[in-house]
C-alpha cells in the first residue's frame, strides 16, 4: 500500500477506515439536509430574500460557534462531535416537523440553522482527525479521509435528486438525522487512544483556559486567520467573476443552468479524482506547504492570463481549478497548519478559522464588490484586477505561513520532550527544615563540615557570616575548609581573618614563598589563596605549582582556583594535568575556564593530541564547552573529524552543541559540517545493514556479541547525526527531535520526523528521512540499502569493514570474531593488527593469530560463521 | 578481549557500551580462589570488589551464612564502599571460584571515566535495595500472620 496512488500502511486501515466513514456520513448527512434547505426556502420565499439571510447567517454562525465552543470546552473532540452530531439530528427531526406547520419561518430558521452547523460538524471533525493522526500519517491518510468526504457529497447529491422525487423533502431530512445518529455512534468510538496521544511535560500540564481571544495572541494563528480570511475573499469574489462573465456571455438562463449544472457535476469528479490521485502523493512527495501553494499560484497565473486575455474560457478554468483544489488537495494540505498548535488552541482556531473566518470572508467579499460596483469599477478588468491583487497578497501570506510553519514545526516537541540544560542538583542539598547555620557552632569537626557541605548549595550567605567562627575553629580542617570555601565563594582574601602560622608569626610573602609544606592544611590554603591576589606585597606564586599538586583536596582546590585567577599560562600544563583526576576534575575545569579564549588554541592541540589520555581529552571538551566561544567552538570543531576515539568524538559533539544551545550565533563552516554529516549518515547505514548481516550468523555467541556492538554503534551514529545536524539547525529543536524520536511515543516520534522534514536540505530529507521513517527493522535496512546502493554485505564482508574500521574497537572486535570462529581470512590482515600501538587491538591479535595457527587447516573455513 | 567478553555477558554491564566495559575490563585483575579459602573482610582483599565468572561463595555474619553468590553476582562493593565491614564478617569459598577482581582506586576512576558505568552501578544497588525491601516485607507479613495466630490462641 506504499506505492502508486495509495501511501497509506496495512496498520493504519483501522483508523482509516473509521474517520473516512465518519467523514463520509457527516458530509453525505449534511448534503442532504442543505439541499432539503435550498428546496424548501426557495418553495416558501422569493430568492431575492436570500442576500437577508446570508446576512442573518454570518451573524448567527459567529454566535453558534462562540456558545458551541464555552459549552463543549472540555469534552473530548469525539464525544463533542457525537454531542452535536446527536443535537443537531434530532433538531432536523423537530423541523420535519414544524415545516407543515409554519413554513415560511420555518425555512428562515432552518436555513440559519443550518448554515451554522454544517461548518461546525465539519471542523470538529477535522479536529478529532487531526488529534487521531500524526503529521506523518496525516501525508499517507489526510488524501483518503478527504476523498470519502468528497464521496459523500456526491452521494449526497445524487440521493437527493432520487428522494426529491420520490419520497418528499421532508422525508429527506428525517433521512439525514439517522445519519447523523450513525456518524454519532462512529465518533462516540473513534476517541482518541493513548498511543496516539503525545505526552506532556509537567508544567504543561495546567488546565487549558482561555477563549478566541487567547488563541489570536498567538502571532501565528493571527496569520492562519489573515491567510484564510484573504483567500477566502479571493475566492468568493473570483466566483462573482465567474457568474458576472457567464450572465454577461449567455443571457438564456437555461444555457446558464445547463453550464452551471457541467460545472458543479466537472467540479466534483476532477475534485475526487484529484483527491484520490494526487493529494497523497503531492504531500508525501511535496510536501504539505508546497501542495498549498499550488492554488494561488495557478489562481494568480489564470488572473493574470485573463487581464490580458479576457476569454471566457480562461475565467471557467480559473475558477474550476480553485474550486477543486479548495476542496481536495488544497483542503488537506491547509489541515496539517494546525499540527503545530496545542490541543486547546487548535479546537479554537480551527473554529474560528472553519467557521467565523469562512462566513466573514463571504461578508468581506460582498462589500467589496459592493464598493467596487458603487464606485464605478465593477467592470470586468476591475474585478479581475482585484482577484489578481488578492491572490498575490495571498501568496505572500503562504509564504509568510511557511515560515511561521517551520519555526512552530517544533512546538508540539517543547511541550513533550525536555533536555537538560544546566548541571543537576548536587546530592547534597539545602534542607530548609534543619537548622544548618547553628551546626556551624558546633565544636564537633564532622558536623561543621557536613553543615558546611550542605550550606555550600543552599546558603553560603549564612558561611559568609559565620567566617570569623569559622577561620577560628579550634579543628584545622574546618578552618582551611572554610577558608576554601569562601575565596571560591569570592570572598575577597584581605578582607577575611584566619588563624595561620603566618599571621601569628607576621611572616612576610617571602616567608610564605619559602615556607615548606610542612604547615598546617590550612596554612598551605591560606598561601594558595593570596597567590590569586594582588596584595601588595609579593606573591607567593611559585609555590603555586606545587600545591596545585598538593595531597590535601581543600589546598588543592583553593590553588587551582588562584590559578584560574592569575590566570597565568605557566599552571595550564598543571591544571590540564589535574583533569585525568576524577575528583578534582570539576574544580580544574572551573580554573581553565577563567583563562577564556587565551587557552583555546592550547586546550584544541591537547584535544587532537592522541598521546593526551581519552579522559582528560573528554575534560578539555568539557572545559572548552564552558568557555563557550567562537574561538573555543573552532577549537572543538578541529576535533570533530577525528574519529579514532568515540568517547572524545561523542563529548566534543556534546560541546559543540552545549556552545550553540548558549549562543545561537556561533556558527561553523557549513561545507566541512555537511560533509561530516554526510559520512556519518552512510555509517548510520552501513551499521543497519550489518546488523542485518549479522542476524544470518548461527554461532550464538559470535551473533549475540557483534549483535551488541554493531547494535549500539548504530544508535551512537544515530546520535551523532542528530548533533550534527544541530550544528546549523536550530540546536534546541534538533536535539528535542532527537529524543522525540527515541521516545516510544508514536506521535511524538512522527512530530519529530515532521519536524526535520520542515528543516533538512532537499539532500538530507532524500537520504536521512526515508530511513528515520521506517519502523521496522526490515524497512529501515532496505531504506539503508537504497543509500548505500547495495544490499547487505555477506557476514565476512561484515567482518572485512569491521577489521578496516577507523575504530580500534571495532577492529579488536572483528580479531576477535576471527580468532573465535578460526575464520579463514589473509593471515597478513591479523598480523598487520599485531604491530599496532593500542593494547586491545594487539593483544586481540596475537589471541587470534595463536588461534589460527594453531588450529591449522582443522575447521577453518569462510563458512565458519555459518556453522 | 576475553575478560571483557566475560563481562558483557553479566547483566550489570549489559546497558554499558561494549568499548566502556572492555576499558573497564582492562583495569580488572583475574583471580582464583579454591574451595574451601576464606576471604576476611579487612586488610588487602577488602579493597577491591570481585566479579565472580564462575562459582559460589557465601557471606557470613556471626557464622551464619547470610547471602550466597553465584556466576555473574559481585561481592565486596559494599566493603570496598566502606559500608559491608559491619555487614559481614568474611566471605567464604564453597565452590573453585573464577573471578575479576576490580582494586577500590580502579573502581573510582572507572566511576569517574565511564558515566554509564556508574548508573549501572546504582541501577545495581537501587535493584538490591528493592529485593531487601521486598524480603524485609515479606518477613513483616510472616510476623503479622503470626502474632494474629498466637493472639488467636
Amino acid at each position: 500500500m506504499s506505492g502508486g496512488l495509495f501511501h497509506f500502511r496495512k496498520t493504519e486501515i483501522p483508523l482509516l477506515v473509521s474517520l473516512g466513514s465518519l467523514h463520509f456520513l457527516i458530509i453525505l448527512s449534511f448534503t442532504l439536509a442543505r439541499i432539503a434547505r435550498d428546496g424548501l426556502f426557495l418553495a416558501e420565499l422569493p430568492a431575492s430574500n436570500l442576500p437577508y439571510v446570508y446576512l442573518g447567517v454570518a451573524g448567527w454562525t459567529a454566535l453558534a460557534v462562540y456558545g458551541f465552543g464555552k459549552f463543549t470546552a472540555k469534552r473530548a473532540a469525539h464525544n463533542t462531535l457525537s454531542f452535536a452530531l446527536c443535537s443537531t439530528g434530532f433538531s432536523l427531526i423537530l423541523f420535519a416537523l414544524w415545516f407543515p406547520a409554519a413554513p415560511r419561518v420555518a425555512a428562515v430558521a432552518f436555513y440559519l440553522w443550518s448554515g451554522a452547523y454544517g461548518l461546525i460538524l465539519i471542523s470538529q471533525f477535522w479536529i478529532l482527525v487531526n488529534e487521531r493522526v500524526n503529521p506523518r500519517e496525516a501525508k499517507r491518510l489526510f488524501a483518503m479521509i478527504g476523498a470519502a468526504g468528497i464521496t459523500g457529497g456526491l452521494t449526497g447529491g445524487g440521493a437527493a435528486t432520487f428522494l426529491g422525487g420520490s419520497v418528499g423533502t421532508d422525508w429527506i431530512l428525517v433521512i439525514a438525522a439517522a445519519l447523523h445518529a450513525a456518524a454519532a455512534i462512529l465518533s462516540n468510538r473513534s476517541g482518541v487512544k493513548e498511543s496516539e496521544k503525545a505526552p506532556l511535560l509537567a508544567d504543561r500540564r495546567k488546565a487549558a483556559r482561555g477563549g478566541f481571544r487567547e488563541a489570536l495572541s498567538k502571532p501565528y494563528v493571527r496569520l492562519l486567520v489573515a491567510l484564510f480570511l484573504v483567500g477566502g475573499i479571493c475566492s468568493t469574489v473570483l466566483d462573482y467573476e465567474f457568474k458576472f462573465f457567464l450572465q454577461k456571455h449567455f443571457a438564456e438562463s437555461g444555457r446558464i443552468t445547463s453550464l452551471l449544472g457541467g460545472f458543479y457535476g466537472a467540479q466534483n469528479v476532477i475534485a475526487l479524482a484529484a483527491q484520490l490521485g494526487l493529494a497523497g502523493f503531492v504531500l508525501s512527495r511535496f510536501g504539505p506547504r508546497s501542495a498549498a501553494l499550488a492554488l494561488p499560484v495557478g489562481i494568480l497565473a489564470g488572473s493574470v492570463a485573463t487581464l490580458f486575455s479576457p476569454f471566457f474560457l480562461l475565467v471557467l478554468s480559473t475558477r474550476l481549478y480553485d474550486a477543486t483544489l479548495r476542496v481536495s488537495i488544497s483542503r488537506t494540505a491547509w489541515e496539517f497548519l494546525y499540527f503545530p498548535l496545542s490541543d486547546h488552541t487548535r479546537r479554537l482556531a480551527k473554529r474560528l478559522i472553519d467557521v467565523a473566518v469562512a462566513r466573514s470572508a463571504d461578508a468581506g467579499a460582498g462589500l467589496l464588490i459592493l464598493l467596487l460596483n458603487t464606485t464605478g469599477n465593477g467592470g470586468m478588468k476591475e474585478i479581475t484586477l482585484a482577484v489578481t491583487v488578492l491572490t498575490a497578497g495571498w501568496l505572500a501570506l503562504e509564504f509568510a505561513v511557511s515560515r511561521s510553519y517551520r519555526l512552530q514545526a517544533s512546538r508540539p516537541l517543547h511541550r513533550s520532550v525536555s533536555i537538560r540544560t544546566q548541571a543537576p542538583s548536587p546530592v547534597t542539598t539545602w534542607d530548609p527544615s534543619t537548622d544548618w547555620v547553628a551546626l556551624l557552632e558546633s565544636e564537633d569537626e564532622s558536623r561543621v563540615l557536613y553543615a558546611l557541605e550542605v550550606l555550600r548549595n543552599g546558603n553560603m550567605g549564612a558561611v559568609r557570616e559565620k567566617s570569623s567562627l569559622l577561620l577560628h575553629h579550634p579543628s584545622p580542617t574546618v578552618r582551611a575548609r572554610a577558608l576554601a570555601m569562601l575565596i571560591a565563594g569570592g570572598a575577597n582574601v584581605e578582607g577575611l581573618e584566619w588563624e595561620t602560622g603566618f599571621q601569628r608569626d607576621g611572616a612576610s610573602g617571602e616567608a610564605m614563598a619559602d615556607m615548606s609544606l610542612e604547615e598546617t592544611t590550612a596554612d598551605r590554603v591560606a598561601v594558595a589563596a593570596a597567590a590569586g591576589r594582588e596584595l601588595g606585597s609579593p606573591i607567593p606564586r611559585n609555590r603555586l605549582r606545587e600545591l596545585i599538586d598538593d595531597p590535601e583536596r581543600d589546598v588543592r582546590v583553593t590553588a587551582m582556583r588562584s590559578a584560574g585567577l592569575t590566570r597565568d599560562g605557566r599552571f595550564v600544563p598543571a591544571l590540564i594535568d589535574r583533569l585525568e583526576k576524577g575528583e578534582d576534575r570539576k574544580d580544574a575545569r572551573e580554573s581553565l575556564t577563567l583563562y577564556g579564549d587565551r587557552i583555546v588554541g592550547l586546550l584544541g592541540d591537547r584535544l587532537v593530541d592522541d598521546s593526551v589520555s581519552p579522559a582528560t581529552r573528554v575534560e578539555i571538551a568539557r572545559v572548552l564547552a564552558a568557555i563557550g566561544s567562537q574561538d573555543a567552538a573552532y577549537s572543538l570543531f578541529r576535533a570533530g573529524h577525528l574519529g579514532t576515539n568515540r568517547i572524545v568524538m561523542n563529548q566534543v559533539l556534546r560541546s559543540l552543541n552545549q556552545i550553540r544551545l548558549k549562543n545561537p550565533a556561533v556558527s561553523l563552516p557549513w561545507k566541512i559540517v555537511r560533509e561530516r554529516l554526510d559520512g556519518e549518515i552512510l555509517r548510520y547505514c552501513q551499521r543497519l545493514v550489518q546488523q542485518r548481516a549479522v542476524l544470518s550468523i548461527e554461532n550464538e555467541d559470535v551473533r549475540r556479541l557483534l549483535g551488541r556492538v554493531i547494535n549500539e554503534r548504530t544508535a551512537q551514529s544515530l546520535e551523532r547525526i542528530f548533533r550534527r545536524l544541530a550544528l546549523v539547525y536550530p540546536t534546541r529543536d534538533t536535539l528535542l527531535a532527537h529524543r522525540g524520536y527515541l521516545g516510544r511515543n508514536r506521535r511524538l516520534r512522527a512530530q519529530s520526523i515532521e519536524y526535520l522534514d520542515s528543516i533538512l536540505e532537499k539532500d538530507h530529507k532524500k537520504t536521512l528521512l526515508p530511513v528515520l521513517e521506517e519502523s521496522s527493522f526490515n524497512g529501515k535496512v532496505r531504506r539503508a540499502g537504497f543509500v548505500l546502493h547495495r544490499g547487505s554485505p555477506s557476514v565476512y564482508g561484515t567482518i572485512m569493514e569491521l577489521l578496516e574500521s577507523r575504530e580500534a574497537w571495532l577492529r579488536a572486535i572483528g580479531l576477535f570474531v576471527v580468532g573465535s570462529t578460526k575464520l579463514d581470512i589473509h593471515l597478513d590482515l591479523v598480523y598487520d593488527h599485531m604491530k599496532s600501538s593500542d593494547p586491545i587491538i594487539r593483544d586481540t591479535a596475537r589471541w587470534a593469530m595463536e588461534k589460527l595457527t594453531v588450529a591449522g587447516g582443522e575447521g577453518s573455513s569462510r563458512n565458519a560463521l555459518m556453522n | 578481549m576475553e575478560k571483557a567478553i566475560a563481562l558483557m555477558e553479566e547483566d550489570l554491564f549489559k546497558t554499558i557500551p561494549t568499548d566502556e566495559v572492555a576499558l573497564i575490563a582492562a583495569r580488572t585483575e583475574e583471580v582464583r580462589f579454591e574451595a574451601g579459602e576464606v576471604i576476611p573482610s579487612t586488610g588487602e582483599s577488602a579493597t577491591s570488589f570481585f566479579f565472580i565468572l564462575d562459582g559460589e561463595v557465601e557471606q557470613l555474619r556471626g557464622g551464619v551464612v547470610v547471602r550466597r553468590a553465584l556466576k555473574g553476582y559481585a561481592f565486596g562493593l559494599l566493603r570496598l564502599l566502606g559500608v559491608e565491614e559491619a555487614v559481614f564478617d568474611e566471605v567464604r569459598i564453597t565452590r573453585d571460584t573464577h573471578a575479576l577482581s576490580l582494586h577500590q582506586e580502579a573502581f573510582l576512576e572507572a566511576v569517574a571515566d565511564y558515566p554509564a558505568f556508574a548508573n549501572a552501578f546504582i541501577r545495581g544497588l537501587a535493584g538490591s535495595i528493592r529485593m531487601m525491601s521486598e524480603k524485609i516485607e515479606e518477613l513483616q507479613k510472616k510476623v503479622l500472620f503470626l502474632e494474629k495466630e498466637r493472639k488467636g490462641e
